[in-house]
């Protein structure tokens, strides 16, 4: 299926939860907030969320700002 | 000691920690300018990057009250979402709401920031609208519950000043009640200073301190000037005058010529 990690298209072979989804992507020690279709997935429920086909899925870490 | 949004804090100088030519100058800025309360953002970061997680380490370590921003968005929508994900992230209620109507101006949407603001104080935040010197709009935020305001002194990262001083004057006038930060456009020492002296309760900054030939000595220099701000504004300003004033006694004038005057 395909989604949208951070504005570029991918494919997925199955549905995974955000919490696996991030560890295929390498975000292993991370510290990183999450959205898909423009809603917030608290990190709570990054193992109970599941992506599906078009999400679309942002994902953000701190940085430096004004 | 003074209290923003609750909290007992020392210092009227916010910091941004964005443009600094090193992590170590960011650190060692801050420092020296005595800031409690720093700003961050949010932004995309792949994988493999992870620059994130020094910078992580470092807010984690300093003992700031992280203030979460939302640059770059453009929509109620946007704004809203990076709010959530910053208060998930940086375990704070504290957002400081920009969102942004003009892209070369980077002046702020009135109508939708009024709008994010109301939604958010709905949910809990505490809310640093970002907005201009116009007082229509600031009262709004302050009906959709913000107890923080924060105009600009002139457009971000411009270091024009205060552009617009009536305006912040007759803003600080009509909404006593509310704690009001000069946020965007301060470019140097005296320019932070003013605000102060104008009643405004502290300053928000970043480039003039960041893009400094010495950020360090200048972050300094603004701690100071934001002190001097503040004491001016409590020991209460004389009244300027079209007229000139002898400071020195005319009685007992030690010269001729002024009697032959007389």
């Amino acid at each position: 299926m395909q989604i949208t990690i951070n504005g570029k298209a991918t494919t997925l072979d199955q549905p995974v939860s955000v919490q696996d989804l991030l560890h295929r992507l390498g975000y292993l020690d991370h510290f990183v907030a999450v959205a898909v279709n423009q809603s917030c997935v608290l990190r709570r429920d990054f193992g109970l969320q599941f992506i599906k086909a078009d999400d679309q899925i942002e994902i953000l870490a701190p940085m430096a700002g004004g | 000691m003074w209290t923003l949004a609750d909290r007992k804090i020392e210092s009227r100088l916010l910091i941004g920690t964005a443009r600094y030519p090193s992590p170590q100058v960011l650190q060692d800025s801050i420092a020296a300018s005595g800031s409690q309360v720093i700003t961050v953002s949010l932004r995309r970061e792949s994988a493999q990057e992870n620059n994130s997680k020094r910078f992580w380490e470092y807010l984690s370590e300093s003992g700031a009250h992280i203030l979460p921003n939302t640059a770059g968005c453009h929509s109620v929508k946007e704004a809203v979402v990076t709010a959530h994900m910053a208060r998930d992230i940086f375990n704070t209620n504290w957002i400081k709401l920009e969102v942004i109507g003009n892209d070369d101006t980077l002046q702020p949407d009135p109508f939708a920031t009024v709008e994010a603001a109301r939604i958010l104080v709905s949910e809990g935040f505490e809310v640093f609208p970002y907005t201009t010197d116009d007082l229509i709009v600031a009262e709004k935020l302050r009906d959709a519950g913000c107890r923080i305001i924060m105009p600009w002194g002139a457009p971000i990262g411009s270091g024009q000043g205060l552009r617009n001083i009536e305006a912040l004057k007759t803003m600080r006038k009509r909404l006593p009640e509310l704690t009001l930060i000069v946020d965007a456009g301060i470019g140097a020492p005296s320019h932070a200073s003013h605000a102060l002296e104008l009643g405004f309760d502290a300053v928000l900054l970043n480039t003039a301190v960041a893009l400094a030939q010495d950020p360090v000595g200048m972050a300094r220099a603004f701690q100071y000037a934001v002190s001097a701000g503040r004491r001016a504004y409590e020991s209460g300003l004389m009244q300027a005058s079209s007229r000139a004033q002898a400071s020195s006694p005319t009685v007992g004038l030690p010269f001729w010529h002024h009697e032959q005057n007389l």
